[in-house]
This record gives structure tokens, C-alpha cells and sequence, in this order.
């Protein structure tokens, strides 16, 4: 499964997003405000996930603000971090 | 602009006990070129033209060959106040009533002589003056000043606000000729006859008119800047003297003001004094700001020149000189000074003054002056709050009594406006702290204490101050009464006001200034040391700002989230010390609501600061909890953050324990667990943790808790049952 896939997939779970299929989350959709519709609440549930699932800190916001744009941007920030 | 319309059923009123006849005057002195053309210009408006020639050497007066206007001619310049004598004198002479000038130099429009000749009708006994337009862009700088000059002047001796002193395009009512003597005849002819008239009883009376300054080349102006400045400097001196001076003056128009038959006012019969003064025109309020005046002249240390400066200020402010004066004298020695003089020695030493001898009051005069003047900085509003409280609440009693008596109020807009700007909103805000921190400067914390409680007296006595207290105060004390509630109000914003000057004091003065004493700084210590950051929850009581500056033993990097507004006068201790923040400031409106920083310094293992028991602008992730007996809503994002990053939460309480000291108290450690579901309900069992800290802070600092909004009703889900 891919790390897009996965990230879907665990958001669903973890954030209770009920009556969404990880299909229609498309991969550029903003994740707060319009597009997704998350809060600043499940920016901090998103940074602890991103730990959870991927091993992965977001501890500088310099750049997890950026990567916390959309699906892409989180999963690239993902697989450079695990490259490092 | 008049309105013809409106003034036709007064028009018909007036015209019974005035009959009004009007003529136009145009003195004119070597301005050949301007002249016909303003006279062809005056004519097609009203046809009784007379033109005063003063002493022209250009042959002006050839060129008004074949208009119909009288031509009276100085054989040589007299100036143009002896030039607008002469047209009265004519007037008198030929049975008129009013004469309306202009200027011969075409800066003054004739349409606007309609528009005079209206007003005439409306107020033939008031002196209107042309009002320029000074918005216009050709007027010159020069003109502007002056104008403000001299409109100062004329108000400091008249108390007329009259708003274009300057301006000569204006109608005369020619009874005031016959009955006044002026003693001058230039331009300072222009000033004198308002004062003057001013001082008879004339209301002095403006109207806009339009105003064409033509280019400096083309312009002729025989105002001769160092004589005629002289002439008004002397002119000035004379007139501001006199108007200091309580010898009435002559009055020609009855009605308007009332000094006639003035008994001596005295202060040994303040309730005769008062009845005298409230049939003079003043109404409570006036009299009560009058006295307030004279109170705090008077007990300053102006040695000498107590009655002089408030007669100055009370002709500025239109106040009542007598009642101002007479305030003035429960200030006399030796009580007053000897009070200010204690009160500042006390300020200063700690200890009242106690020994009187050549010593004390001979060789250390100059200290004394200065305790005199420190001392009357608190006595004086002190004292004159007082005064005017008991001058407004008896002068309230007597017009009651005496309502259907006599004499309609004057309630002219002139006094209305005055009187809002002493009442609404001058008391800024601004000006405020300043003399607060002007009073740490000067005499320290007792100083500062001593001002507050008069001020805070003050403001309780405002029913929108109270109102505001009461939203939390009816909570904690159900069963007060109405005199303990007002009781309860005024200790709340006393606690307030200390704890601002405490703030200042320790950023003015040094940290010294105040004492902390922490309890459960071991537990703190504790909770740091698990490393996975700390979450502070404030609320609104006490000092924060001791508590934060508390933490210094702690030397893990400090957080704050906080909100600043623009214009924010309120300042912190390190902004009166001059030193950078101590703190990292998380501004709430930042991105995502600041939350992603939060996260961050906790991850960081740092110290989170945030207030619990307020909803803090944007945000909208609260939840309802009971609180003091009743739902509020309290910001959970804190309690969420825990959760998330395991950090523990330590509500932590300031509160002012004496007089220089804090205490900074752990009240409570609040532990979320992790993996909570995403509804926002779950968090409400460790909010209300939260308030149940609050609440037991109420309980044992009843006064500490400052909080001036009615937050039992700011609820999100407005599902409470009411």
C-alpha cells in the first residue's frame, strides 16, 4: 500500500471521519477549511498519527506547516523524512 | 445656509416688537480696483448701500459714478473701525436698525447677504459674524493661525465660542453703538466690539459664508503686520485683564444672563449660595463642575493666584465664575495646605509630620511646597469629587423645589457641548494610567493606592461599572444587598486597580517592588521533569503576570498564548522596564489558530501557558460546563493538546496576599489520557476540573476573580435551561 493509500486510510480511521471512502479523498484536496473540513484540533491529532503510522515526527513547524497542505504534500514530507 | 421657510412664523412673531431696517456698509481704503465691482455685487441684493470712503488717495470714489449708494467720505485714513463708526452713526441717524459689512476688496461674496438679512430676522439682537470656510484649499496658513489666535483670545475673555472671530463680513445691531464706548479704531476694532458686546449680554452668533481669497499679487491688504499686531497685543492685555476683573459689566440685552441682583454668595450659606446660582442659568451639573474646578485650582499650591486662575479657566469653559470662586474658598489656609502637605509628607516618609518648628517649616519651606504640591495631586480630586457630588446632589434638591418657579435653563448648544466633553469621555483612559504612573514616579505605592481609592469610587458609582461587576458578583454573593453589592463592586475594582499598579510598580521600580511566595513549586518541578511539557492554565485572577514572572525558577523556555490588541494601552512590567518579552508570544489568530506552535514547544518539552476560563477570539472549540451555578463555556484545545502530546496540565492561580506580595498556587494537576474519542463532550469532565479550581479561587479570594463580562451567557449550544 502506498504511503498516500495508507495516509487515507488512517485519517478515516483515526479521525472518525464517518461517510467517507478513502477513494474520495483526492490527493490535492486542502486538508483544512474547504477541503477536507478539519479543524485545528485535528492538526494536533494529525501530527500525533503521523508519529503513530510512520514513525515520523512533525516537530518543527517551520516545516510540518507546509506539509500539512493537502494528501501530497503530507506524503512526500513522509517519505523524505524516512529516507534521512 | 438659513432656510427662508422655517424662519417665516418667527419673521411674523418678531416683527411686532422689531421692526427691522437694514443697510449694507462697504469702508473702503485704496481699493479702486475691487470696489465697483463689489458695490454693483452688494446692490443686486439689497438697494440701502452706504460706502465710507476712509481717507482713499487712489480716487476710488470716481469710480461709483452713477450707482445709487451713499458715499460718506474721511478727509483723511482713520482707520476701519472709525470708518464702520461712522456708517452706525449714519445708521442711528437715518432710523436704522442694522448694519450688515463687507469688505471692499472683493473677498466677500454678496450672495451671502441674503442669507445675513435672514438671520437679522431670526436674531435681531445678536451680532452675527460670517463664518469662512476655512476647508478651502487658497486660504493661507497665516489666516488659519490667526483666526485660532484670536478665536482663543476672544473665548478666554468672553467664554464665546464663537468659531471665525476674525472674519468682517458681519451684521451689526446698531442699539449696541448707542450704548457701548470702544476704544478703538483699526482693526483691533473687530475684536473689541465682540468683547464688549459679549460682556453686555449680545450673543455673538456665526453663519457660514463662502470666502474668495484672491492670488497674493492681486490682493490689497493694509493690515500693517507690526503696528496693528501691537495694537491687538495691547488691545488683548486690556480686554482679558478686564474680563478677569468681577466688577459686572453694563449689560444692554436683558434675559441672557443673570447678574443682576446677585446676592453674596458665601460658603458658610451653601444652600442660599446655591438657590442664588441655580436662578442664574447654571444647572447642576454646570455648578457642580464649576465647584469641582474651583476645588482643584484652589487647592493647588498657586500660591496667590488661586481666584485668577480659576476666573482664567472658568471664562474659557463658560463655567460659573461665582460658583467656581466661592467653592474655592473651603480651600483656604490654613486646613487645605496643612492636609495636602501631611498627605504628601505621609506619602513620601511613611509617617505624618508631627514636628512644627522653624526647622520643619522655616529652613525646609521648599520640601514642604513640594509635599504641598504632591499632597494636593490626590487631595484635590479627592476633595473635589466630594464637593461637586453634594454641590449636584443639593442644587438636584433645590431645582426640584423651585422647578415651577422661574427661568427656563439655558441650555444654549454652546453649554451643552462643553458640558459633554468635561462628562462623557475625557476621563480617558490614556490619561489615566499616565497619572497613575506619574503618581508611582512621584510618591510609590502608597501614592499610587491613595489616588486609586478616589478613582475607584468613581468609576462604582457609574451603573454600567457596576453592571459589569455584577454579571460574576450576583453568582458568588446571591444574597447581597444592594448596599453590599455596591460594596462588593467597589473592592473588585480596587483588587483590579492594585494589581495594575503593582504591574507597573515592579517594571517602573524593579521586581523588588513585590514579594512572591509560590506553593507547589516541588510538584511543578516534578511535572517538567516527565519531558513531555507542561501546560499551565491561567484564568483571569490575580497577577498573571507575577505568576509567569514566578516561573523563573523554572529554565525551561516559557510560552504564553497570548492576544494583543492594537492600541493596547494596557502595559505589561517588562514594557515599563524597557526589556524585550521574557516570553514566547502565541498569537491566537496565527495560522490554524496557533494550534501547530502549541504542539510544537510541547514536543520541545517547554512550558505551554494558556488562559482556561475565557473563549479567546476565533476560537470556536469550547464546551458548556457548569460553573458558579450556572452553563459557561470554557475552551477545551489546551485539555485536546494534552492528550496529544501527554503533557500534564497544572492549573496554577496568582493572588494578591498584602500589600507588596503575591502568592503563586498550584491549585490543581489534570491529567488527559490519550486516544479520547473525536467528540468534543469527552473533554468536558477535565474542563470542569478546571472550574472547579476556579471556583474554590472564588470562594477564597472572592475579589480576585476579575471578570466583567456576563460569561453565563456567551454559550455556544444555547440549550440551557433557563
Amino acid at each position: 500500500m502506498s504511503v498516500k493509500e495508507k495516509l487515507k486510510q488512517v485519517l478515516i480511521e483515526d479521525l472518525n471521519l464517518e461517510d467517507v471512502d478513502p477513494e474520495e479523498i483526492e490527493d490535492d484536496t486542502p486538508l483544512f477549511g474547504d477541503g477536507l473540513g478539519l479543524d485545528s484540533l485535528d492538526a494536533v491529532e494529525l501530527v500525533v498519527i503521523v508519529q503513530k503510522h510512520f514513525g515520523v515526527e512533525i516537530k518543527d513547524m517551520e516545516e510540518g506547516r507546509p506539509a500539512l497542505q493537502s494528501i501530497n504534500t503530507l506524503a512526500a514530507f513522509i517519505e523524505d523524512k524516512r529516507q534521512e | 445656509m438659513l432656510d427662508y421657510s422655517q424662519n417665516l412664523d418667527l419673521e411674523i412673531h418678531l416683527k411686532d416688537s422689531f421692526e427691522v431696517s437694514i443697510f449694507i456698509v462697504i469702508p473702503v481704503y485704496n481699493h479702486v480696483k475691487s470696489l465697483r465691482q463689489v458695490v454693483e455685487g452688494v446692490l443686486r441684493y439689497h438697494d440701502r448701500v452706504l460706502v465710507v470712503d476712509d481717507g482713499s488717495t487712489d480716487g476710488g470714489d470716481d469710480t461709483l459714478t452713477g450707482l445709487p449708494v451713499e458715499l460718506i467720505s474721511h478727509p483723511q485714513n482713520r482707520g476701519k473701525g472709525a470708518a464702520l463708526l461712522t456708517a452706525a452713526e449714519w445708521g442711528i441717524a437715518c432710523g436704522l436698525t442694522h448694519m450688515i459689512c463687507l469688505d471692499a476688496d472683493g473677498q466677500h461674496d454678496p450672495a451671502d447677504l441674503p442669507c445675513f438679512i435672514a438671520a437679522i430676522e431670526e436674531t435681531p439682537k445678536a451680532l452675527i459674524v460670517g463664518q469662512r470656510d476655512f476647508d478651502q484649499e487658497s486660504i493661507p496658513a497665516s489666516s488659519r493661525f490667526g483666526r485660532s489666535f484670536s478665536n482663543f483670545w476672544l473665548r478666554l475673555q468672553t467664554g464665546s465660542g464663537l468659531k471665525d472671530s476674525q472674519s468682517g463680513f458681519r451684521a451689526y445691531p446698531l442699539f449696541i453703538f448707542e450704548q457701548l464706548n470702544f476704544w478703538t479704531r483699526r482693526y483691533n476694532f473687530e475684536i473689541e466690539v465682540l468683547v464688549r458686546s459679549a460682556w453686555a449680554g449680545v450673543e455673538l452668533r456665526d453663519i457660514a459664508i463662502a470666502v474668495h481669497y484672491p492670488p497674493a499679487d492681486e490682493r490689497v491688504s493694509h493690515f500693517r503686520g507690526f503696528i496693528d499686531n501691537l495694537r491687538l497685543t495691547i488691545l488683548n492685555t486690556h480686554l482679558t485683564l478686564r474680563s478677569v476683573v468681577p466688577w459686572p459689566h453694563r449689560k444692554v440685552v436683558e434675559g441672557d444672563s443673570g447678574e443682576k441682583g446677585v446676592k453674596v454668595l458665601s460658603p458658610i450659606h451653601p444652600l442660599r449660595s446655591i438657590r442664588q446660582l441655580l436662578k442664574e442659568n447654571s444647572s447642576p451639573r454646570q455648578l457642580a463642575v464649576a465647584a469641582a474646578v474651583g476645588i482643584i485650582l484652589g487647592t493647588l499650591p498657586l500660591v496667590f493666584c488661586h481666584t485668577i486662575a480659576i476666573l482664567f479657566v472658568c471664562g474659557f469653559f463658560r463655567l460659573n465664575k461665582v460658583a467656581a470662586v466661592s467653592a474655592s474658598q473651603l480651600c483656604m489656609p490654613p486646613l487645605v495646605p496643612a492636609l495636602c502637605i501631611e498627605v504628601g509628607y505621609f506619602l513620601r516618609n511613611g509617617s505624618w509630620l508631627t514636628e512644627f518648628s522653624l526647622e520643619t517649616l522655616g529652613y525646609q519651606a521648599i520640601q514642604r511646597l513640594y509635599e504641598w504640591f504632591l499632597g494636593s495631586l490626590l487631595v484635590a480630586p479627592l476633595l473635589a469629587i466630594i464637593v461637586a457630588s453634594i454641590t449636584y446632589l443639593l442644587a438636584t434638591l433645590i431645582k426640584r423645589e423651585t422647578k415651577n418657579v422661574d427661568m427656563p435653563l439655558n441650555d444654549g448648544p454652546s453649554e451643552r457641548k462643553i458640558r459633554q466633553e468635561w462628562t462623557s469621555r475625557s476621563i480617558g483612559s490614556s490619561w489615566q494610567h499616565q497619572s497613575f504612573y506619574l503618581m508611582i514616579r512621584l510618591g510609590g505605592r502608597r501614592a499610587a493606592y491613595a489616588l486609586l481609592y478616589g478613582v475607584v469610587l468613581y468609576y462604582v458609582l457609574l451603573p454600567s461599572v457596576r453592571r459589569k461587576c455584577h454579571y460574576y458578583l450576583s453568582r458568588r454573593f446571591p444574597e447581597a444587598s444592594g448596599w453590599e453589592s455596591f460594596w462588593n463592586s467597589y473592592r473588585m475594582i480596587l483588587e483590579f486597580g492594585k494589581v495594575l499598579i503593582d504591574r507597573a510598580l515592579v517594571g517602573i521600580l524593579g521586581p523588588e517592588q513585590v514579594k512572591e511566595k509560590q506553593e507547589g513549586r516541588q510538584e511543578l518541578l516534578d511535572l517538567l521533569a516527565e519531558k513531555k511539557g507542561l501546560i499551565l492554565i491561567n484564568a483571569h485572577v490575580g497577577c498573571w503576570q507575577v505568576a509567569m514572572s514566578a516561573l523563573s525558577f523554572v529554565d525551561t523556555p516559557v510560552n504564553l498564548l497570548m492576544q494583543r490588541e492594537d492600541g493596547d494601552i494596557d502595559r505589561h512590567y517588562f514594557e515599563h522596564a524597557g526589556i524585550d518579552c521574557p516570553y514566547r508570544i502565541i498569537d491566537p489568530r496565527g495560522y490554524l489558530g496557533g494550534i501547530l506552535e502549541m504542539v510544537e514547544v510541547l514536543k520541545r518539552g517547554e512550558v505551554l501557558s494558556v488562559m482556561g476560563d475565557r473563549m479567546l477570539g476565533e476560537d470556536r472549540n469550547g464546551v458548556d460546563i457548569p460553573f458558579l451555578g450556572g452553563m459557561v463555556t470554557m475552551p477545551f484545545s489546551a485539555y485536546k493538546l494534552a492528550s496529544a502530546t501527554g503533557a500534564p496540565i497544572a492549573v496554577l492561580f496568582s493572588y494578591k496576599s498584602g500589600v507588596g506580595s503575591y502568592a503563586l498556587k498550584l491549585y490543581k494537576t489534570i491529567r488527559v489520557p490519550a486516544g479520547l474519542s473525536r467528540d468534543h463532550n469527552v473533554f468536558k469532565p477535565y474542563v470542569r476540573e478546571f472550574a472547579e479550581s476556579l471556583e474554590l479561587f472564588c470562594a477564597e479570594h472572592p475579589f480576585q476573580f476579575f471578570n466583567f463580562f456576563d460569561m453565563w451567557q456567551n454559550q455556544l449550544s444555547d440549550q440551557t435551561d433557563k
